[in-house]
């Protein structure tokens, strides 16, 4: 018999469940028993003892005090034919054996038993008593005799055999009995379970269960009836689940298309936002860039303003120095004229005096120093208009927004500015070929130089070396700004045109000079380029469309 | 050398567990007058008494009957047999045993017969059978005698073990006389003394004497003033009470010899019979 089929099967549980414990209410009953036997056979053989001391004796007291050691004898034997009893030995009170039966002469006797060795394995079934024999507190001798246990432990081997064998039969009986009340009473429990097999797998009305008038019968029509309230049920739940699924599909389709809107709402959204960040961007940058050239233009005009109040009174000295010059000249022709007639018509005390007068008041070297004096103010106020006339060709607000300028121009104008301060740091390189005229800007384009110029100088760790470069081809104008300095690393390049980008300290730069010539030069429809290697230097060349008149 | 020596005989000494008694007991004999349980019972004040003031162990025996009595005593078992007039004289005589002393009480010996019967002389005996107890017990020699000097030797005469058993064998009427002594006689319970009726009366003789081994005369005087300190214990005096003996007294003169007419049966019936 497979104990998993068994165990799978309530009727197989039940038979196991019941064996089991059969088994282990038999096994506790056959080892009480033995429990008991052996306390009950240990209890007797120990009165059995108790009650032969005595006897014993009793019997052998006056024969001890008689010395009558032949009826002593007499006594023992009579006691050990009885039977029970392995050996009965007497000892006088001096140690003297003196009737003995059933032991030995030449073996000693064996000690007083402590228990009942009816358990232990490979013991002698004996239980040994040293009892004095004693009378009135006078010792007359020793009593030694021995208990036979066998017969115990024949009836508790008996006992165990027996007991084991009803056990077993018990055991046998009791499974026959059992599967064969299990397999009765769950006879109608396998229609049942088929029956139960189609109600869980849907199947309504299941193949109606036999009925009867017995516990299962009573089962078996209780669950006809519960299958055919179940099949209405499920009947009336299909229906009840049918509008249910059209419901929650409507719902469903319903709380998609809310998702959809709230997704589209969700990205119209974000692009709002993006579109009024990019404004919000795009205004600040334009903000800047007004301020920026509202800046350049304020300085333009400053620069303007200056150089028209400065180059008014820079015409009249640089006439009256020129008029001072014609005048100091006819001064030194006359002092030679005074001194040759002098010399001649004077008296000597008379030279004398002029000569006196002369030196005291340092004539000479006003006359030579002064033509000197004059002829340095003179190149002084010639460089002084000429940097008003840079400055007022830098900020061209004498000329109109649009006019054809060569480019050399604009970067002449802008070096013009920043070259006083670019000295220090580096020298200048000019290669300036003679390029066409275009129509644009100047003032933008002088702008977009003085920025690169700017930054060439910012960029050289002196000293360094600015080379500039103009040339020309069919379609462009081009002109480059070229530096020493430490170059631009690649991973920045591509931003040092975005607005607010700059990677110098804190007030030295916006970050919006570059920003504001790209958009200048992509205004003239230009283009403007950045060639760098990181530890050898940097140049922008900017490309103008040749044809500027789309401008 | 001598001191190291002492040393180890003093050292020996205090090692060995001092014992309070000698090895080898002294041996009380008491002729079987009477059942031996009774005879422990009756002696165990003594033997204690004895004990402590010996200073070693003292065991109280007896013997089946008076043969086997008397002749481990002439054997020499017992260090102080107590035993009557005649074998006191036996031993006296033949084992070189030492008279100490014996009881006050005079010891005599009865015939008696079931009162109800119809034995009222020695005459109505004849055709009879008799119970004596050991037949060489003082009381049934003397019984013997008696018989003998009433014509009626020839008759049986069976022999029991105890004093109580011939009185009870008499009363039951499996016999028509017996002879016990004075004193056992008196011991009787009262119902069965009035069943009975003493028939004759011997004249007073030595009763239980007690004799010292010659082997223990050393200690004779040690032994002897043992047994008259014991005498003034309560435990013997109710003993003698009980017992209606009357406490000691020494020996007179020449009162064993009185008994050398039964002593020289006795030793003949130890030759010539049984243990019975």
């Amino acid at each position: 018999m497979n104990l998993s089929a068994l165990r799978q099967t309530v009727r197989g549980r039940l038979l196991l469940l019941a064996v089991v414990i059969e088994l282990l209410m038999l096994t506790i009953l056959v080892a009480n028993s033995q429990r008991l036997l052996h306390g009950a056979m240990s209890t007797q053989a120990r009165l059995q003892a108790e009650q032969m001391h005595p006897v014993l004796q009793a019997a052998l007291t006056a024969p001890m005090a008689q010395r009558d050691y032949a009826t002593v004898q007499a006594v023992i034997d009579e006691s050990r034919s009885a039977g029970g009893v392995d050996y009965i030995t007497v000892v006088d009170a001096s140690g003297t054996r003196v009737a003995s039966n059933g032991w030995p002469d030449g073996r000693p006797l064996p000690p007083r038993s402590v228990g009942f060795p009816l358990l232990e394995r490979g013991s002698t079934a004996r239980y040994d008593v040293v009892a004095p024999i004693v009378y009135f507190k006078q010792p007359l001798g020793t009593l030694h005799f021995g208990l036979n246990l066998t017969q115990i432990l024949v009836a508790r081997r008996t006992l165990l055999i027996q007991g084991a064998s009803i056990a077993a039969i018990e055991l046998v009986l009791s499974t026959i009995i059992l599967f064969s009340l299990g397999h009765w009473i769950t006879r109608h429990l396998t229609t049942l379970t088929a029956a139960s097999i189609q109600v869980a797998s849907g199947t309504f009305p299941p193949n109606p269960v036999p009925e009867g008038g017995d516990d299962v019968g009573r089962l078996g029509a209780a669950f006809n009836t519960m299958s055919r309230v179940i099949s209405d049920r499920v009947r009336d739940l299909n229906e009840q689940a049918g509008l249910l699924k059209e419901e929650v599909a409507r719902r469903r389709n319903a709380q998609e298309l809310l998702l959809v809107q709230q997704e589209q709402l969700e990205t119209l959204n974000r692009e709002l936002e993006e579109r009024v960040a990019d404004e919000v961007k795009k205004n600040r940058d334009k903000e800047q860039t007004i301020m920026q050239s509202e800046k350049m233009a304020s300085l333009g005009q400053l620069a303007a303003g200056v150089a028209h109040e400065i180059n008014n009174p820079m015409g009249y000295i640089s006439c009256n120095l020129r008029a001072l010059a014609e005048y100091f000249d006819q001064i030194v022709q006359f002092d030679l004229l005074l001194r040759e007639k002098g010399e001649r018509e004077f008296s000597r005390g008379t030279l004398e005096s002029i000569a006196t007068s002369r030196k005291s008041l340092d004539i000479d070297d006003i006359l030579s120093d002064g033509v000197e004096l004059i002829t340095d103010s003179l190149e002084g106020a010639k460089k002084v208009s000429k940097i008003v006339q840079d400055l007022k060709s830098f900020s061209r607000v004498d000329t109109p927004d649009h006019t054809l300028v060569e480019l050399n121009s604009c970067v002449e104008s802008a070096l013009t500015i920043v070259q006083n301060e670019l000295k220090y740091v580096a020298t200048i390189r000019k290669e300036l070929e003679p390029v066409p005229a275009l129509l644009c800007h100047p003032g933008q384009l002088n702008q977009v130089f003085l920025n690169l110029l700017i930054n060439a100088g910012q960029a050289i760790t002196p000293p360094g070396e600015i080379v500039l470069r103009s040339w020309h081809d069919d379609d462009f104008v081009y002109a480059s700004v070229g530096d020493s300095g430490e170059g631009i690393p690649v991973e920045i390049r591509e931003r040092i045109f975005d607005p607010f980008f700059t990677t110098k300290d804190v007030g030295k730069g916006t970050g919006l000079g570059l920003s504001i010539s790209y958009e200048i030069i992509k205004k003239h429809n230009g283009r403007i380029q950045v060639e760098s290697t990181v530890g050898m230097g940097t140049t922008f060349t900017v490309a103008l469309p040749r044809n500027g008149e789309e401008i | 050398m001598k001191t190291i020596i002492g040393i180890l005989l003093v050292a020996t000494l205090l090692l060995v567990p001092s014992r309070g008694f000698s090895r080898d007991p002294f041996i009380l004999g008491i002729a079987p007058h009477t059942s031996a349980r009774v005879i422990l019972e009756m002696y165990q004040p003594l033997r204690l008494f004895l004990e402590k003031s010996l200073n070693m162990p003292v065991e109280v025996v007896t013997a089946p009957d008076f043969n086997n009595f008397a002749r481990r005593a002439l054997a020499g078992e017992y260090d102080l047999a107590v035993t009557t007039g005649h074998q006191a004289r036996l031993l006296q005589s033949d084992a070189g045993y030492l008279p100490l002393l014996t009881y006050k009480a005079e010891f005599k010996s009865v015939a008696i017969v079931a009162r109800k019967g119809k034995i009222h002389g020695p005459k109505d005996l004849s055709g009879k059978s008799a119970l004596g107890l050991s037949p060489s017990s003082l009381v049934t020699l003397w019984g013997l005698h008696w018989l003998g000097d009433n014509g009626l030797g020839a008759l049986p005469v069976r022999y029991v073990s105890a004093s109580d058993s011939v009185a009870q064998l008499v009363a039951a009427g499996d016999a028509a006389v017996g002879f016990t002594s004075l004193a056992n006689f008196q011991k009787l319970t009262p119902e069965l003394q009035s069943q009975l009726r003493i028939l004759a009366e011997s004249p007073a003789m030595a009763g239980r004497v007690y004799m010292l081994n010659s082997r223990r005369a050393p200690r004779e005087k040690e032994i002897d003033a043992a047994l008259w300190a014991f005498a003034e214990t309560p435990e013997a005096k109710h003993y003698f009470e009980s017992n209606k003996l009357g406490g000691y007294r020494k020996l007179k003169p020449q009162e064993l010899k009185a008994m050398d007419r039964y002593a020289a049966e006795t030793r003949k019936a130890l030759l010539t019979r049984g243990d019975k």
